[in-house]
């Protein structure tokens, strides 16, 4: 297990340098707790640059071993720390890195509330983590065909005896799968030296570790602490979040830069700091560079309910999508190289499209709808992350009046739809494909649920304390005296 | 993510002083908690009892038995996990060159088979594997008695009961 710890923690020492030089342009002259509570977000951008650009780099016809890793390491932290250098420092001033939360409360409930949930995400990570480098991954995706094609072109490239169809040569399954977790889980295996499959559970533990520590950073100074970490711990302590942390498959880390990415992307409709537009791009690009999903969950994700916000002002939107545009770009020359090489896809949109082929099989329909909203607010598994952000949305936008509060929940309920279309589209045997994968895909929804829920019941405290901090004012004011606006 | 402009202002000291007592009696409680339930098998085994659905954390923990870095050999049409010698196929790769082909030999019957395929397809790597036996140099043979026409053995390595490795060359 040794080696495992110590090539797992070397490999991602790597990516937390590169994140962290890419982001020096935002970070510089800040203090080192600053620095400190960045590191999930330096982690898993750097997981994601080193990812997306190694994708790339096989597109090319290269390796993507560790001599390609020293190289796309050094010219992305060689580019964060020239732009760091030489950008003026609005950069830097204009965004926003709390190191003390809003306002927080001094009742003891508060304060336990606060500590408990810390400690308790604190607890599931680390037990997560500790479980991982002790367990190999269950689902034999892992081991079937992600790593597998992540040490092949780590040695070779894509050589086309088994990305293009030779019939000589067993073929990868699902070889049109992008290269992103291949990569990174094939580089594991490089730095461990041999082939261990803990490494691979442990890498994916770790991506989910850092997802909280973003989301917490991201999300501190804008939630109070007593409400963010008890409304974190709900999704860290969900059992399905535990089971897929061993999964070794690539839905965690799709749905964790998913849900990073939403919440950048209201980081930046709502605060208008260029930081969060950086991550949309940077975290979109590896939600899109995953699974063949990635793209579609953020469309349907972030610039449809992007959308809503127009009329708030297309300033903020458009730059939202062009962010959003650039991730997609990133992630283009796998799908490229994909299509030009003829590489089987097991899903046509031509067909999803296609009304009379819908229509001869809308018996899918009820058994989806049924399943894949049972995953979602089933409480054995995900507790009640999903059910609690809905009521929260609702709250928050019946006390607030504010209509576009629910922008989110729809959201949510889009996903469910866009998910329900493509099991009702898709050539596989439903019950099957509903119970091999119904569990999994729900991931990208309930991750940006369970971090939205802090945001949610934030406002609903803030709006539901304004009228009695008003009355309070009232109250302490003298007899006889009125209070001047 | 509005920034909040309401961030606290100094509190009287005496006050500070509770909330940080409070802060650490909280920690202290569930540290005590916590290693407990780490460290005490037949506390974790009754949470386990009581939550099934963290068995996946509980299993692991100290105590209890860890997996191994192999393959789970289980698979969504199992019914239960195949028997498949890692260990043997491991000691083949040390054998098959980077830059080899082989081919994998086994009876189409045997339920473990296909198995030993995708485990000596993980382990072999970076060695291709051939779908076509005349164009090979190694031959992993599982539960046959011979190796393809048209191929001649140079060295056999027999690896397990079940498992041979055979360097070949063309007739």
């Amino acid at each position: 297990v040794l080696r495992v710890v110590t090539g797992v923690a070397a490999f991602n020492l790597v990516l937390l340098v590169v994140g962290y030089c890419f982001l020096a342009s935002f970070l510089r002259g800040r203090s080192l707790l600053t620095w400190l509570t960045a590191a999930g977000i330096a982690l898993l951008g750097g997981a994601s640059l080193v990812g997306v650009a190694l994708s790339a780099v096989a597109v090319a016809g290269f390796s993507t071993g560790p001599v390609a890793l020293a190289v796309v390491s050094a010219a992305i932290a060689s580019a964060g720390l020239l732009t760091a250098r030489h950008a003026s420092r609005s950069w830097r001033d204009r965004t926003t890195f709390s190191e003390r939360g809003p306002r927080g409360s001094t009742s003891a409930l508060a304060i336990i509330g606060s500590a408990a949930g810390a400690y308790g995400v604190a607890a599931m990570c680390g037990l997560m983590l500790f479980a991982s480098f002790r367990s190999s991954p269950w689902l034999d995706d892992a081991w079937t065909f992600w790593l597998p094609k992540g040490i092949f072109i780590s040695h070779t490239g894509l050589d086309l005896r088994v990305f293009g169809g030779d019939p000589s040569y067993a073929q990868f399954a699902n070889a049109d799968y992008p290269l992103w977790w291949s990569i990174i889980t094939g580089l594991v295996m490089r730095f461990v030296g041999h082939i261990d499959l803990r490494a691979v559970d442990a890498e994916l533990a770790l991506l989910v570790v850092a997802f909280f520590g973003a989301s917490a950073r991201l999300l501190w100074g804008s939630v109070r602490s007593w409400i963010l970490w008890p409304a974190l711990l709900v999704l860290a302590a969900s059992p399905e979040l535990l089971r897929q942390s061993q999964s070794g498959g690539a839905d965690l880390p799709l749905a964790a830069y998913v849900g990073l990415t939403v919440l950048a992307a209201v980081g930046w409709l709502a605060r208008r700091e260029r930081f969060f537009l950086v991550l949309v791009t940077v975290f979109g690009a590896a939600a899109a560079s995953i699974k063949v999903e990635g793209a579609a969950q953020l469309i349907v994700l972030v610039a449809v309910p992007g959308a809503f916000a127009w009329r708030k002002g297309n300033g903020r939107v458009r730059p939202l999508y062009l962010s959003l545009l650039v991730a997609f770009l990133l992630a283009a020359p796998w799908f490229i190289w994909s299509r030009v090489h003829g590489l089987p896809h097991a899903y046509s949109l031509g067909e999803a499209l296609d009304p009379t082929h819908l229509a001869a099989r809308t018996e899918r329909i009820g058994p989806t709808a049924h399943e894949i909203g049972r995953q979602l607010v089933d409480v054995r598994e995900w507790l009640l992350v999903v059910p609690a952000f809905v009521v929260a949305g609702t709250l928050a936008t019946a006390v607030e009046r504010r209509w576009l509060n629910l922008t989110p929940v729809f959201a949510l309920g889009l996903g469910y739809a866009f998910w329900i279309w493509i099991y009702w589209s898709g050539p596989l045997p439903l019950s099957f494909w509903l119970q091999t994968s119904g569990y999994r895909v729900v991931d990208s929804l309930t991750l940006t649920a369970g971090v939205f829920l802090p945001l949610f019941l934030e406002r609903v405290a803030s709006s539901s304390e304004q009228p009695r901090s008003y009355l309070a004012a009232h109250q302490r004011l003298p007899a006889g005296a009125t209070q001047r606006n | 993510l509005s920034a909040s402009n309401s961030q606290g202002g100094r509190q009287h000291p005496a006050l500070g002083a509770r909330l940080i007592r409070l802060r650490i009696a909280t920690t202290v409680v569930l540290t005590v908690l916590l290693s407990l339930f780490v460290t005490v098998k037949s506390f974790s085994s009754r949470v386990r009892s009581a939550v099934p659905e963290y068995g996946p954390i509980i299993d692991r923990l100290p105590g209890y038995q860890p997996q191994t870095g192999d393959p789970i050999y289980f698979h969504s049409s199992s019914h239960a996990p195949a028997h498949v010698d890692t260990a043997a196929i491991r000691r083949a790769a040390g054998l098959v060159p980077d830059d080899a082909t082989y081919f994998v030999q086994g009876p189409k019957s045997s339920p473990s088979t296909s198995d030993v395929v995708l485990t000596a397809r993980l382990f072999f790597l970076p060695a291709v594997l051939s779908l076509r036996a005349d164009t090979v140099g190694w031959v992993l043979s599982y539960r046959s008695t011979s190796i393809p026409r048209g191929l001649r053995p140079t060295t056999v390595y027999r690896l397990d009961e079940d498992l041979v490795l055979v360097r070949v060359r063309r007739r």
